[in-house]
């Protein structure tokens, strides 16, 4: 992670997701890839290390804590975002015991993932 | 099993309890009907784009609308005897509406191939998300059959036109005379100094949403206009709460007015149903949530200061008293 721009990845199983965060986010001038699931989500971050990681919970293949655990082993730096519409205290609980950074409960305005991802890059000091 | 001399020991309800078992019923009734109406509004507001949705949250939203409903129309049904066999039909017909959703939202090519409202551009997301909204409120001519807000206009004339005057004991009854009208009054809670059938003040009744309705009713007196409807009235109250009804037997005349003033942002509220042919019917206060019925009004508000309520309930005294 070489680079000043923020690099960030979005993996959501509802397209609509990507679909809508993708140009949000970029007009902060952040790179953004979208995946709609966490297989290929990893096998990109294999190549490429990303900044931020946006995940939905709930998948079908993969669900967002197993994504989060295999970033985190593979940068600890990474800070990964949890997004999901069945939020519970229990699965907040188990994500940040787990390393996420923070998470956002479907449905959400772009701005409230802004600002998490703002104080994200502060504590990156990119 | 319970043992027999258990039931034979049990007393008649008291017309006080009955009473107050209708009231908490009829505020169950309130709680389902306001937090339907809160669900349109989530989808309405989640409609406008600014927020992500997922095809998760629209089938959910219709999920717990008809969840609401379907406790609505319970409500009705102890409320208004005989109205369980029409009400639930008419459920199990918007039930089918809500599987119509389901399938909808499995089949997100169809959705995304079909434009709405000529907003072909919608994600198919948006797309549902609109069509279970014109579902809610009936507003488009996509929505086929009867909307789901009809539920609970149909529940609510069901409670109006049956909910005629309980059978009140004269044990229970006091007299009140409020500009012209005898009010039949009930305690809430015991006054053993009042006698039966006897005749109170309005300082003795000591119940402040009546006491403001009243102060509305000085107010108007000074005015030329209509004179009010006459008909049975009968008011339940206690030091904070009013429950109000009016009538002539004939639900297009029929009023009551629900209130609790007691400073407690939670517990406030005023609710109103005024018959399409009640003065009322016309001047329900702008400021409340108000709903059409076939046969009247609705009109409610919970988040409003005691200021408000105050000033609503004077309002709404010089036109019904």
């Amino acid at each position: 992670m070489t680079t000043n721009q923020l690099r960030i990845m979005v993996i959501d199983d509802e397209s609509i997701v990507g679909r809508r965060l993708k140009p949000a986010l970029e007009k902060d001038g952040s790179l953004v890839e979208t995946f709609e699931n966490g297989k290929d989500a990893l096998e990109r971050f294999e190549q490429e290390r990303f900044h931020i990681v946006i995940t939905d919970v709930r998948m079908d293949e993969m669900d967002g804590i197993e994504v989060l655990e295999k970033v985190l082993a593979k940068s600890g730096q990474t800070k990964v975002i949890m997004i999901t519409g069945y939020a519970t205290v229990e699965m907040a609980r188990e994500a940040l015991a787990k390393g996420a950074y923070d998470f956002v409960a479907k449905p959400f305005k772009p701005n409230d993932l802004r600002a998490i991802i703002e104080r994200a890059a502060g504590e990156l000091a990119l | 099993m319970w043992p027999i001399d258990a039931w034979q020991g049990r007393r008649a309800r008291s017309c006080l309890e009955d009473l107050q078992i209708e009231s908490l019923r009829f505020r169950s009734l309130l709680e389902n009907s306001r937090g339907l109406l809160d669900l349109f509004a989530d989808g309405e507001e989640k409609s406008r784009g600014d927020y992500i949705i997922d095809m998760h949250y629209v089938t959910s939203l219709v999920d717990q609308t008809m969840e609401r409903a379907g406790c609505l129309i319970f409500d009705v049904c102890v409320l208004a005897a005989g109205a369980g066999e029409v009400l639930f039909s008419l459920l199990d017909e918007q039930k089918a509406k809500a599987d119509a959703f389901h399938r909808a939202s499995r089949d997100r090519k169809t959705l995304a191939a079909v434009g709405v409202n000529g907003a072909k551009n919608l994600e198919p997301e948006y797309r549902l998300l609109n069509q279970v909204l014109a579902w809610f409120r009936g507003v488009s001519a996509e929505c086929e059959g009867p909307p789901l807000i009809s539920l609970l206009q149909a529940g609510f004339d069901q409670v109006m036109a049956q909910s005629g005057f309980p059978d009140v004991p004269e044990k229970c009854l006091r007299k009140l005379l409020l500009s012209g009208h005898e009010l039949g009054v009930v305690f809430r809670e015991n006054h053993p100094g009042l006698a039966p059938q006897c005749e109170v003040s309005l300082a003795e009744v000591n119940c402040r949403p009546l006491g403001l309705m009243a102060q509305g009713r000085e107010v108007e007196a000074n005015r030329e206009g209509p004179k009010p409807r006459a008909g049975k009235w009968l008011a339940v109250v206690g030091g904070d709460s009013l429950i109000l009804r009016s009538g002539n037997g004939n639900a297009d005349h029929a009023l009551r007015v629900e209130a609790t003033v007691s400073g407690h942002v939670d517990a406030d509220f005023l609710f109103l149903y005024a018959g399409r042919r009640h003065d009322l019917y016309h001047r329900l206060p702008a400021e409340l949530k108000i709903e059409e019925t076939t046969r009247g009004r609705l009109g409610w508000a919970y988040d409003i200061t005691e200021k408000e309520l105050e000033e609503t309930l004077i309002r709404v005294g010089q036109v019904v008293l």
